[in-house]
Formats: C-alpha cells, sequence, structure tokens
C-alpha cells in the first residue's frame, strides 16, 4: 500500500515536470525580438574602435554560410577591415535552424581569427572571446572585447521588450547569456 | 606738309622692324597654341596624371570613327586640357580617363575584383552585387599564387588562380601593393606583380586587365609610419602605371577619388588611416563607373 502511494506521488512529480516542460520551451521561443533594433542597439551603446557599417543580405550570405531558408530576418554591421569588430543578429525560422546558423557564426569567427592572425594579430583577443548568445530563435553575436557591456545593453534590451512582449516572463531579466 | 607727311607714311609699306615684330608676335602665337595643346600631364605629390589617355599630336578624328581607347575624354581637373582620342593609338602610359556617362552596376557582371581587404571592405560595403570579387585580408603578389582564399561551392579554399580558371571574366580589376610596402625590394614587388598580372593573362587572355593605384593612407598614418606612409605608396604606383604602359593594361587612378588637398587619404575615409568607410567606397565605386575602357 505504501509502495502505491510512493509509485502515485512519482508519477504526479513526473507528470508536474512534464507538463511544465513545454511551458519552460514556450517562454523560450514564443517572445519575438526586433532584430534590426537589437543590432543597432549593440551598434550605439558600445565602444567599437571602427566605424560599423551594415550590409545587405547578399552580403551577409558571402561571409556567413547560412542556408537562407534557415532565416526570417537578420542584420550584420561589419567593420571597414580595420578592426575584428562585428555585429550579427538572426532570427531563424526554429530552433534547429538557429542552431544551424549559430555553427554558420561559428564557422565566421574562425575564418576571421585565420584572416587577422597574421594582419592584425592586435585584434585576435577579440575573436578568441566573442559574445555569442543562442536563445531560442535568435542567434546574437558581438565582436567587441566588451562582452560585459554587450550583455548588459542586451539586458536593458530585454527588460524593456518583455514590458511590451506579452511574454510568459514579462520583465524578467533575459536568460541565455 | 605734315598732312602730306602723314600719308605718305600711311600708305607706304611698314619698316622692316616693324615686320620683324609682327612676324615674331605670331610666332609666339603659335607656339603658345602649340605648348597649350602638348601640355605635360599635371602632377603634384601623390596626384599621378588623370589627363586623357589617347596619345597626343595625331589629330582629331571624325566622331564616328571607331577607337580602341576610351571613349570619352572628359578631364578631371579644371587645368587639364582634353586630348583628342587617336584612332587605334592607345595611350597606356596615361591613366584611364573619366568618361561623360557613368556605367551602372550591370557594367561589372562580367567583372572580378581581386585584392586585399581594402577591395574586400569595397565588396562588403559599396561593391556592385553583380561582381565577383576575389579578396584576402593581407593578401600579397606572391601569396596570390599559393594562399587558397576562395570558398568553392563544396566549402573547400582554392587558390585565386584556381578559381579564374573555373569562371571567365571580361574585366579584371586588381589592386596590390599596400601589403608589400615593408619589402626591401621594390624591383622584386613589380616583378612579382608581373608574374601576377602575366598567369591571369594566360587564363584570361581576352579580359580588360585594370591595374588600380595604390590608395594612399592618411596624412597622420603617413607621417607616423616608416612603412605605410605615402611616400613608399606613390613610389609603388609609379611603378605598377609604368608595368600598365609596358604590358598594355588599363591603369586606374583611384586613389584621385580619396584624397585630401594635401594629397593623403581624407581624414574623414577611415578609421585606422588605410581602410575606407563606406562614404569613400561609395567614391572609389563612382570613380568605377565614370573611368572605363568600353561600356
Amino acid at each position: 500500500m505504501e509502495m502505491h502511494r510512493t509509485g502515485g506521488l512519482l508519477l504526479m512529480v513526473f507528470l508536474v515536470i512534464m507538463m511544465a516542460l513545454p511551458g519552460c520551451n514556450k517562454a523560450d521561443t514564443d517572445f519575438t525580438l526586433d532584430v534590426d533594433a537589437c543590432a543597432e542597439t549593440l551598434r550605439e551603446t558600445i565602444a567599437f574602435q571602427d566605424t560599423l557599417t551594415a550590409i545587405s543580405d547578399q552580403m551577409i550570405a558571402v561571409i556567413y554560410p547560412i542556408d537562407a531558408q534557415d532565416v526570417v530576418k537578420q542584420k550584420v554591421y561589419v567593420s571597414s577591415g580595420a578592426t575584428a569588430e562585428e555585429i550579427a543578429v538572426f532570427e531563424a525560422v526554429d530552433v534547429a535552424a538557429a542552431q544551424r546558423i549559430e555553427t554558420a557564426v561559428w564557422q565566421r569567427v574562425a575564418d576571421q581569427k585565420t584572416s587577422f592572425q597574421d594582419y592584425v594579430p592586435a585584434e585576435l583577443p577579440k575573436l578568441a572571446d566573442p559574445f555569442l548568445s543562442v536563445n531560442g530563435k535568435y542567434v546574437i553575436l558581438c565582436i567587441s572585447g566588451h562582452n560585459e557591456a554587450v550583455k548588459t545593453e542586451l539586458n536593458k534590451l530585454f527588460n524593456k521588450q518583455g514590458e511590451k512582449l506579452s511574454r510568459g516572463d514579462k520583465g524578467q531579466p533575459y536568460h541565455g547569456f | 606738309m605734315e598732312s602730306s607727311s602723314y600719308r605718305r607714311q600711311y600708305s607706304s609699306s611698314p619698316p622692316a622692324y616693324f615686320r620683324l615684330a609682327l612676324v615674331l608676335l605670331l610666332l609666339a602665337v603659335a607656339l603658345g597654341a602649340l605648348a597649350a595643346f602638348f601640355r605635360p600631364a599635371y602632377t603634384n605629390g601623390m596626384q599621378d596624371s588623370n589627363t586623357p589617355a589617347m596619345s597626343p599630336g595625331a589629330g582629331s578624328p571624325p566622331a564616328e570613327q571607331p577607337i580602341t581607347g576610351p571613349t570619352a575624354s572628359a578631364p578631371d581637373r579644371q587645368d587639364e586640357v582634353p586630348v583628342p582620342p587617336v584612332a587605334g593609338a592607345y595611350d597606356y602610359s596615361r591613366p584611364v580617363p573619366a568618361a561623360e556617362v557613368a556605367v551602372t552596376d550591370d557594367y561589372f557582371q562580367d567583372s572580378v575584383f581581386i585584392g586585399d581587404s581594402r577591395t574586400k571592405g569595397f565588396q562588403m560595403l559599396s561593391g556592385p552585387r553583380q561582381a565577383t570579387y576575389y579578396t584576402s585580408t593581407g593578401l600579397k603578389v606572391d601569396t596570390i599564387l599559393t594562399k587558397p582564399v576562395v570558398k568553392a561551392a563544396d566549402g573547400k579554399k582554392t587558390t585565386i588562380m584556381e578559381a579564374l580558371r573555373q569562371e571567365s571574366f571580361k574585366k579584371v580589376y586588381i589592386m596590390l601593393g599596400i601589403n608589400e610596402l615593408g619589402w626591401a625590394y621594390s624591383d622584386l614587388f613589380i616583378k612579382k606583380y608581373g608574374e601576377v598580372i602575366a598567369e591571369i593573362q594566360k587564363i584570361e587572355p581576352e579580359a580588360e586587365i585594370y591595374l588600380q593605384s595604390i590608395l594612399p593612407v592618411s596624412g597622420q598614418k603617413s607621417q607616423s609610419d616608416q612603412v605605410f606612409n605615402n611616400t613608399n605608396i606613390s613610389k609603388y604606383n609609379g611603378l605598377i602605371r609604368q608595368m600598365a604602359a609596358e604590358k598594355s593594361l588599363y591603369y586606374l587612378d583611384v586613389a584621385q577619388c580619396v584624397l585630401d588637398q594635401e594629397g593623403n587619404l581624407a581624414s574623414d575615409a577611415s578609421t585606422d588611416g588605410i581602410h575606407l568607410n563606406k562614404d569613400y567606397c561609395d567614391r572609389w565605386l563612382a570613380y568605377l563607373k565614370l573611368h572605363y575602357v568600353a561600356p
């Protein structure tokens, strides 16, 4: 009898967890981020050495090996070539696509390491520790050498957007960095 | 008597000294006109001549006469005198002159741009999307032959020469040299550059090859750097221009479109004094659209 009660309790706990998990996933993926605003905020607030400039979708496809069908929206700012600084924000069609985009972003970082290692080695520390966040359908890369400032700005942005958007964790700090 | 004397002097033929003065005056006028016609190209420090590239002094052909060189000869500077085009005689020793009408982006659909980080920046910020770009940060006239930098469809990297063999282009735009400024021997630079050109000509024998001048660096950079300075750049540009003349290649004096009044890269063009921002990449593109051989 005691065993049945314990088993029943465990079953209930299991069911509660199973019911809660999709909710967690929903909280992670069912929010929207203004891709342009996010990239622009980083460009304006982070102390980049170089002037970063937005590039076309066609150019993004050249430097990021991403399947166009994986992307809903994207915004990329690049350096003139003086530095390795860069901002890239992607909205993927789903979480699986975001993971594929993440792989492409790491490839871009690796390519830049190869480019700069003999050219401007002073840029390598930025590339060795890029800010890269994957949260739900969103992938955010910021190569600046100021990762703490990037986190702070993104937290501000997500808190602000949390008030506007109907997120499950409305008003809560953004997680996933 | 006075009246009669005056009439006599007036009606008789002028004295010998007067005739001599008249002849000398006419001679001076004729010499002046000739001097203006054959006026040497304007040069000032970093600024290379950009007068129209036709051979001077051969007369002006009819407008409909076909020419092999540039089809227009609008000068870039006010102090330049347009030289009329001459059939079949393209002067490769001079930069490609400005045309009257700019081409559109479509003009570059059969073009390939080859270069280092500056061309890479141009590609990303302003380059016509129709063109092909084989660029690599730190590219030099020696590594261009050996370094795999072009990503093939399968993701593997290949050399620029190998990539050229896979496609066909009618126009090849090259800018190399900034990364070689530190070489001990400038003649080695131009020798290697010549080998690159020879290889490209072997692969693309029909292509128009445009050698672009090395863009200057900012005044601040030039004054503070033993290697990356405008004296060295000017020297290398002289070698490139000479090679263009010897090998019958088109020399594009693109440096002209980014200079300030002192002959340096404009201070608002770059954060590091070398790489151009979008505004100046746009100027670069505008220059290319206005300086071409056959539209």
